[in-house]
């Protein structure tokens, strides 16, 4: 009776909400719900676990969720899914919500969820998915994760049961957990154009299996790469289940099990994502690569990202990274770096204002090379941000840039921000901060030019953010 | 004139790899630069072969994850007598945040398990059920003149509680430090230096450096004179840090 009772107000919640803000809708429900029957994901009915995947990990989860839900759909499948990204208990909880019938039971092919990789196991403990995709565990939101062991062990107990695995190939951790388990799919990408190598005396990490050195031939992302642990068995397959080939930014192609795909997007990090989507597209729901190539045409990934702003004659190409996590703000360095183009780098690395207290971490910068860009053709670097700014300056003059090359403003003030960038010859301008920030450049250019008369509306930016989707440009 | 030469240990890179620390290293370099010194550093790994810690000028300990630390105490195990004398002589080695369980005496896991340390500090360690992570700002006389202090500004990422019955190495303004419960901040033992800071503490706190560099070469019978560089931007930093610090919110009782 209580499962009803709080089925029946999370959906009266849900009418609610749809009548009055739709973007509320994603964890609102469930959360509620959660209060009057906390065990509710576990009561709804007609979920078959096998037909149930998590994809959990630090980064790549809800492309992921939205590429795996695309081909899935594309191909005649229903989904219930939380694609608005809402990865906590509550957020599976509003999806089942929306998609139960009033005694509670669901009806679909397949259930997909995106789930925090922290809170994983209370999840999996109401809703035993039998199938789990572990895109990589590295480090990120040190301030409530502290270390990746911390995440690890959390993660682990959950995988060693009897449970079908999708494993990132390249990526130590989640390779480990193949070292125990017979069921287990793994997916990886094959050298290409942008893999790398860091500068010598970086550090790699400890093998999460015997905590010995592990050794990366090159990086194909951050932290991702063919390596082996130098004690221990833990490393890379040679040939992983389901690999990413050929891959060419330029005429935005590879190839899966030598079936030909289009690339949706060329940006290295996320041919990672692509491999997976394929991988469980076979392997959960039957669909062959050459169907799930004819998806890949017209999917498109959630937004915010990767955006072009138009102002003025400069073309603002905004990077959004994931604070506190090296590997993001890595993969922006290296797009940057990619770009022979004269151009401009603003760095608004912000303080962490994700909980309470608030504090001023910038120490993922020393974890990131950036002698490539270093020693490219940058015009000027603008460091900004309140508090943080003259943290980032120090950083780039640590990696040798020269202190005349660089502005610091301790502010997040667009105006401030907007009036630096007209100050550079170059248009070519490459922004990287946090979201918020980004929000307010872009709400201010909607403001002027509505009062001016011009457009660079949104559906303006979108059109040219799906031209210049290209390898150093988004 | 011949250049002055230090030579620096860096205690396995790639095992304990969080934080950023590499720039520690980086700001060592640097610094010691500005004194007219120049650094080898030496990567001191687990196939590392007769690693004498004597044969460094300072020996650096970056943080890493607590569950690989059986494995280093077991390899440092056969020249704990060798640190115990270069911590004795005063010699510099830093360790920072959760590899002061490697120097220290016991550590109680989440999970009830123990690891015993070296031994070489008076300190005990409790892993915490919940990370804390915050800014932390204190002040410390290290290698100051009597009635001297200098401020340190970082961050913590606090996987374990600290219990040091060791001298602090220095006095909270404002953070959890070791316990969260007093204001003290990490644990000094002659020249050596173990602390919560993360940061790294010394690109942040190049006055810090500054103080390390002249130690480490009056260590080796430099007579270093005064040197100066420029501090601008840390001190532009340190100022619009402790100002944000002033104004958070915080659950934290133990400066008030």
């Amino acid at each position: 009776m209580r499962f009803l009772i709080a089925l029946w107000f999370g959906k009266f919640l849900n009418f609610l909400i749809n009548i009055i803000d739709k973007t509320r809708g994603s964890n609102f429900s469930g959360e509620k719900a959660l209060r009057i029957d906390p065990k509710m994901v576990a009561h709804f009915k007609g979920i078959d676990p096998e037909k149930v995947l998590f994809i959990t990990g630090t980064n790549g989860k809800s492309t992921s969720n939205n590429l795996i839900n695309h081909i899935l759909r594309a191909n005649g499948k229903t989904v219930v899914s939380n694609l608005e990204g809402a990865n906590l208990l509550a957020g599976v909880a509003t999806a089942l919500l929306k998609a139960s019938s009033l005694t509670g039971k669901v009806k679909a092919d397949y259930y997909i969820f995106e789930t925090d990789e922290r809170f994983m196991p209370i999840i999996h403990s109401q809703l035993p998915a039998a199938s789990i995709l572990v895109t990589n565990l590295q480090k990120d939101q040190v301030q409530r994760n502290g270390d990746p062991d911390f995440i690890y062990r959390r993660v682990a107990p959950v995988l060693k049961k009897d449970i079908r695995l999708f494993l990132n190939n390249e990526e130590p951790r989640a390779k480990s957990f193949s070292m125990e388990h017979a069921k287990v799919i793994t997916y990886g990408v094959e050298k290409h154009s942008d893999s790398f190598r860091k500068k010598e005396g970086f550090p790699t990490m400890a093998c999460p299996v015997c905590h010995h050195s592990i050794v990366f031939q090159y990086y194909n992302n951050d932290g991702v790469g063919p390596f082996y642990c130098t004690h221990c068995g833990n490393q890379s397959s040679l040939q992983a289940d389901y690999t990413v080939r050929n891959v060419d930014f330029e005429k935005r192609s590879f190839t899966v099990e030598d079936v030909s795909f289009p690339m949706p997007y060329n940006i290295p990090y996320m041919l990672y994502n692509y491999a997976a989507a394929v991988a469980v597209a076979k392997e959960l729901a039957g669909i062959e690569p050459a169907e799930a190539a004819e998806a890949f045409a017209s999917f498109r990934n959630v937004g915010g990202r990767f955006e072009i702003l138009k102002y003025k004659d400069k073309t603002i190409k905004y990077m959004r990274i994931k604070q506190e996590n090296p590997e993001t703000l890595q993969t922006c360095i290296n797009i940057m770096a990619g770009d022979q183009e004269r151009k401009m780098v603003c760095l608004g690395l912000c303080p962490l204002v994700d909980m309470i207290p608030h504090y001023t971490n910038t120490f993922y910068a020393f974890d990131c090379d950036f002698s490539e860009l270093a020693a490219g053709d940058v015009e000027k670097y603008f460091c900004f941000s309140e508090r943080v700014c003259y943290d980032t300056a120090n950083r780039l003059i640590y990696e040798g840039v020269d202190p005349s090359l660089i502005s610091i403003a301790d502010t997040e003030d667009v105006d401030t921000i907007f009036a630096e960038i007209e100050k550079a010859e170059t248009d070519n301008i490459y922004m990287i901060t946090w979201l918020h920030t980004y929000e307010h450049m872009q709400k201010k250019l909607h403001l002027q030019d509505a009062e001016t008369g011009k457009t660079c509306t949104a559906a303006d930016v979108t059109s040219e953010e799906e031209k210049t989707e290209e390898k150093g440009e988004a | 004139m011949e250049k002055k030469k230090l030579k620096a240990a860096w205690l396995f890179p790639d095992i304990l790899y969080l934080h950023g620390e590499r720039g520690n290293i980086l700001a060592f370099q640097r610094i010691a630069g500005f004194a007219g010194a120049e650094v080898e550093v030496d990567r001191i790994d687990l196939d590392t072969e007769g690693f004498d810690p004597m044969e460094y000028d300072f020996i650096f300990c970056p943080p890493g994850e607590i569950a690989s630390f059986p494995v280093l105490i077991e390899w440092l195990q056969p020249y704990r007598e060798k640190l115990e004398t270069y911590i004795a002589e005063g010699r510099v080695l830093l360790v920072t945040g959760t590899s002061q369980c490697i120097f220290g005496g016991r550590t109680i896991r989440e999970d009830g398990t123990e690891i015993t340390g070296l031994g070489l500090i008076d300190c005990d360690f409790k892993e915490r059920k919940l990370v804390y992570g915050d800014d932390l700002y204190f002040e410390t006389g290290y290698g100051c003149e009597e009635g001297e202090t200098m401020e340190i500004f970082g961050s913590q990422i606090q996987m374990m509680g600290v219990d040091s019955r060791e001298m602090p190495f220095g006095t909270l303004k404002y953070g959890f430090g070791n316990s969260g419960e007093d204001r003290k901040e990490g644990s000094v033992k002659n020249n050596s230096i173990f602390t919560n800071t993360l940061g790294p503490i010394f690109v942040l706190n190049p006055w810090l450096t500054k103080k390390i560099v002249v130690k480490c070469l009056c260590n080796i019978g430099v007579e270093i004179e005064e040197f100066d560089f420029d501090v601008s931007l840390e001190k532009k930093s340190l100022e619009t840090k402790t100002v944000f610090t002033d104004r958070k919110v915080t659950r934290l009782r133990n400066c008030k």
